[in-house]
């Protein structure tokens, strides 16, 4: 087997969220593949200004293969139907405040595409909070025709005002679980239907990914292991379903794609299994506890920022491994 | 309301109280700033920054009256490590940063005055009244104190290459290697790899050069000898400029080490410096050999009656005297290599056959050529050492080798076994090819002989028997050329010192590079006039396709850590050389240390990013090497000028003493003169 190279790696890992890519676009609709232009061309030509400043090769940076992925992520975590510039601006804004300030790739300390979502979450609440009901079907539930004027116009038509409605998360956050399972337990089913389609196709890619060597399996274990330990410590209380939390939002996404970044993990073995599931922990809390539908992109910071430390007290520790 | 102010007031007292207990018990000890500074002075006590030395210069400069850039003979890098230290910025030196320089009296006008000798702080300066004077150089700072002293001028300065062992090899960056793409450090880009723990499996990178007999080079015009002992110290040659040589005459006094040996016969042209083959680049002092064609050789020495039988001492001078030296690659001599296992009680005698770098065949041709003569090498050096056990290692991916071995075991009937090696790279480094064959672990950091283990390269073997059976000094050793770029690849007899253009010929591929040493752990050199020397077993000539491929940043994978056979953490290691963090400086935990890094670029081969690992870890290797050196020499300058100002002061005193006895004795008489004055009056 030859060995991998830096952009070879990237270009795997863009291939692995593939599956998920499509079973997004099938569930909400061409708003994903909209999205996905807007940060990626967005986030190419920022990095390509920035690199053009910083007086280096744009071309070689761009085929590392890192911002496509970061963009690939961005586009997924984002609702589907949204106005192109916030896509454009999560695009620029993860490859500007999460990579390039800090000198580039391998220099980062936040993951990029999660500084990105999060700027335009915390710019943009209302908008991000839009989610269209997701139904199978290759006629989406968005068409295609009102999604590109929304994208494009930013107005919303009365077709995409009432099609867009507030997540499961969002009301889970809000109301909490037993009121969630009031307003309409059917519909819920129906919708983790849906999620667990999109679950497969994210699970589908990482283990594309742990099969070749690209990710180390601690970090996704790690992040599953936290995720579903402490759902179920939350079950005591009024917490939702494991199925629940293991199956919506980002969780599957988070833990083979986000949380396993090389760069932004730690880099010794114990470091790496505690980073994750300490990702897991604070992304349940978050949502159970805190006022965000989504704890991973939160998570997933703060515990960017803890990386050094944990090998750094793993290494003191004598527990370091290869 | 004047509870809540209480309240405060009780939690603020609280909290200082505590601050300033932690802020007590928790203080770390650290150096004086004034120790911490005269210890990155050079101590030449040289006075030209305007202190009367190096331990005032600290004090002032610690205590904000002087600049951090006075200091001359320390250069650039004493003023960056001061401005480290205080944390300001550093203003370049006041001169041009000319490198290391020492101090040289001309002979030929020295008058024998003896002023430079008081002049100079380190008592670097031989001589006595109407003596010629010399510098000791290795004792000399140059400071240039003794330059002014001298009334005929008849002292300069000149610049010196450090020696071998302290030259430090660039740091290679993304822009350097871009430039210079030949001279990139690291391993060829080999397309099949496959990352092991503690290792990288890589295959089929041998098949151009295999199986096929041996060739033999025509003798070149021209042969260049370096003067260069094992240490990186420089031979002393025994031979002038004209001197009539024959093949296998010794041309140096062994030194340290062992001798060097005329290839064949000529005239000796010239001694002069030429650019060798060393990772920092450079030149060295050669001798250059015109050749007569003749080939007439030396008497040889007398041959052993029975080597099998010969004394380990005998053997060991034997070996000493044919000059051979381990051709594994790192030319360490081999004499004190047995010696040296002797002493350490080994019981094994590993023979290394494995040659587990890629592109090289040469061990396993000889391997299938010579094994009789490699056996019976084996036999000898076993003898030498005192070692009762022999096995033989080599790769199971050669059988022939294998098989060879086996035949010429059974026809020597000696007690041998050969032990196949599946392992992958790096198998052959004779730190680890000791667990496959004994089962028994080296140490981190320690050699074979720890464990009882004495470890010889098979071409080693061969030249050893050659030198006992037949007295033959060793001149001539196997050598693949190979690589996509390579014209006539093969395996090739060819005698120490013979210019690589005569292998390789002069067509370039522009940015490919020529490799001394194997795919994996080879030497670019930048110069093909470089001569071959024992340590070489391999030249490859670099195919536009085998170029390794450019840097791209560190995306913090940990391939590298993985595969890393000694446990270390390449990326951290990278990133922290990279900033120039703790570079020179003692490492902080064992896999954080550059000096347990054998450069068997394993890192490297798996980096996904194409990241010039092995040449970012020499670099913080040679950099403390050199540092560690240069301390030293500051530590015995320093010694030496405090001996001088204390045997001034004992000087000085004893005059006074002297002085005051007299005055003491004049009184004493004069006393005596007036009572015996008196008592006569």
């Amino acid at each position: 087997m030859a060995a991998p190279t830096t952009p070879g790696i990237m270009g795997q890992v863009v291939l692995a969220l593939l599956p998920g890519v499509a079973v997004m676009a099938h569930l909400f609709g061409v708003g994903v593949l909209l999205n996905l232009a807007a940060a990626l061309g967005a986030a190419v030509i920022a990095e390509a200004l920035v690199l053009r400043l910083r007086g280096q090769s744009a071309a070689a940076a761009i085929l590392d293969g890192s911002t496509p992925l970061a963009a690939t992520i961005i586009a997924l975590a984002l609702p589907p139907a949204l106005p192109f510039w916030i896509p454009a601006l999560a695009g620029a804004l993860g490859v500007l405040l999460g990579k390039q300030v800090y000198g580039g790739l391998g220099q980062n300390v936040f993951n990029p595409a999660m500084v990105g979502y999060l700027a335009v979450m915390l710019a943009f609440p209302q908008a991000i909070s839009l989610w269209p009901p997701p139904e199978a079907g290759w006629g989406a539930s968005l068409p295609a025709r009102e999604a590109l004027d929304y994208f494009l116009t930013g107005a919303l038509t009365p077709v995409t005002d009432a099609l867009t409605h507030a997540t499961p998360l969002d009301r889970l956050a809000t109301q909490g679980f037993p009121a969630m399972t009031d307003g309409g337990l059917s519909g819920l089913l129906a919708a983790s239907g849906a999620w667990l389609w999109l679950g497969g196709g994210f699970l589908l890619g990482g283990l594309f990914l742990l099969a070749r060597q690209i990710i180390d399996w601690r970090l996704p274990l790690g992040v599953i292991a936290g995720t579903l330990a402490t759902a179920g410590l939350l079950q005591l209380g009024d917490g939702a379903p494991l199925t629940f939390h293991l199956l919506t939002g980002a969780t599957l996404m988070a833990a083979f794609f986000i949380a396993t970044d090389p760069v932004t993990a730690p880099s010794e073995g114990t470091a790496r299994l505690i980073y994750a599931g300490l990702i897991g922990v604070l992304a349940v809390v978050i949502r159970e506890l805190g006022g965000h539908p989504d704890g991973f992109a939160f998570a997933v910071l703060m515990m960017n920022a803890a990386a050094p430390l944990l090998d750094y007290i793993v290494r003191r520790s004598g527990g370091g491994t290869a | 309301m004047l509870s809540a102010v209480l309240t405060l007031t009780a939690i603020a007292g609280v909290c200082g109280v505590g601050l300033g207990a932690a802020g007590r018990r928790l203080a770390g000890q650290r150096d004086p700033v004034v120790e911490r500074i005269d210890e990155l002075l050079p101590q030449t006590q040289c006075g030209q920054c305007g202190y009367p030395g190096c331990r005032p210069y600290a004090e002032a400069v610690a205590a904000g009256q002087a600049p951090v850039n006075l200091c001359t003979p320390g250069g650039n890098g004493t003023v960056r490590a001061i401005a480290d230290l205080l944390q300001v910025d550093a203003e370049p030196a006041n001169e041009a940063d000319s490198g290391p320089l020492i101090a040289f009296i001309d002979e030929s006008q020295c008058i024998g005055c003896t002023r430079c000798l008081p002049a100079c702080p380190v008592d670097a300066i031989l001589g006595a009244q109407r003596q010629v004077h010399t510098v000791i150089a290795d004792e000399c700072t140059g400071c240039r104190l003794c330059v002014d002293a001298c009334p005929m001028d008849c002292i300069h300065m000149e610049a010196v290459e450090p020696p071998l062992n302290s030259r430090v090899r660039p740091l290679p960056t993304a822009q350097s290697t871009a430039a210079q793409p030949q001279l990139r450090p690291g391993p060829l880009r080999h397309p099949e790899v496959e990352p092991r723990r503690g290792g990288v499996a890589v295959s089929g990178a041998k098949d151009r050069t295999r199986g096929q007999p041996p060739r033999s080079l025509a003798l070149p015009e021209q042969f260049v000898l370096p003067l260069l002992d094992h240490s990186g110290a420089e031979l002393t040659p025994t031979v002038g400029v004209g001197d009539r040589v024959r093949r296998g005459t010794p041309v140096t006094q062994p030194g340290r080490g062992v001798p060097l040996h005329a290839p064949t016969s000529g005239v000796i042209a010239g001694i002069e410096r030429r650019p060798i083959v060393h990772p920092a680049g450079g030149t060295i002092t050669c001798l250059i050999l015109t050749a007569d064609g003749a080939d007439r050789p030396e008497n040889p020495m007398p041959t052993l009656p029975d080597p099998l039988r010969s004394e380990p001492r005998e053997l060991l001078t034997r070996i000493r005297d044919a000059g051979i030296r381990g051709m594994g690659g790192a030319a360490f001599p081999s004499s004190l290599k047995l010696a040296d296992a002797a002493q350490c009680d080994v019981d094994t005698l590993v023979v290394n056959g494995v040659e587990c770098d890629t592109y090289l065949t040469c061990d396993e041709t000889l391997l299938r050529e010579r094994a009789d003569d490699i056996i019976s090498g084996a036999r000898i050096a076993a003898r030498a050492c005192g070692a009762d056990r022999i096995l033989v290692a080599v790769k199971s991916s050669a059988p022939e080798a294998a098989a060879a071995a086996q035949r010429a075991i059974e026809t020597a009937e000696a007690d041998i076994q050969v032990v196949q090696v599946a392992g992958h790279y790096p198998a052959g480094n004779e730190r680890h090819i000791v667990f496959p064959t004994t089962g028994r672990t080296v140490p981190p950091g320690a050699r074979p002989p720890a464990v009882g283990v004495v470890c010889q390269n098979v071409s080693t073997l061969a030249a050893i028997h050659r030198a006992c059976f037949y007295g033959e000094a060793s001149i001539e050793r196997l050598v693949t050329v190979t690589g996509g770029g390579a014209t006539d690849p093969g395996n090739y007899w060819v005698r120490v010192g013979t210019p690589l253009t005569a292998l390789i010929g002069n067509a370039t591929e522009p940015g490919c590079r020529v490799i001394v040493g194997g795919g994996i752990m080879g030497t670019p050199v930048a110069d093909r006039e470089v001569p071959l020397t024992h340590g070489m077993n391999g030249i490859v000539v670099e195919a536009p396709d085998e170029a390794p491929r450019m840097e791209q940043p560190c995306i913090r994978c940990g391939r590298c850590a993985e595969v890393c056979p000694e446990g270390l953490k390449p990326l951290e290691l990278v990133s922290r050389i990279r900033a120039g963090v703790g570079v020179g400086e003692p490492a902080e935990s064992i896999e954080l240390d550059p000096m347990r890094c054998t450069g068997c670029s394993s890192c490297e081969l798996v980096c996904p990013s194409s990241v010039p690992l092995s040449g970012i870890l020499g670099h913080a290797r040679d950099a403390l090497r050199a540092r560690m050196r240069e301390r030293e020499q500051a530590e015995r300058a320093r010694r030496r000028h405090e001996a001088q100002q204390a045997r001034e002061e004992r000087r000085r005193r004893e005059k006074e003493e002297a002085r005051r006895r007299k005055r003491e004795a004049m009184a004493a008489s004069a006393k005596q003169d007036r009572q015996s004055e008196t008592t006569e009056g």
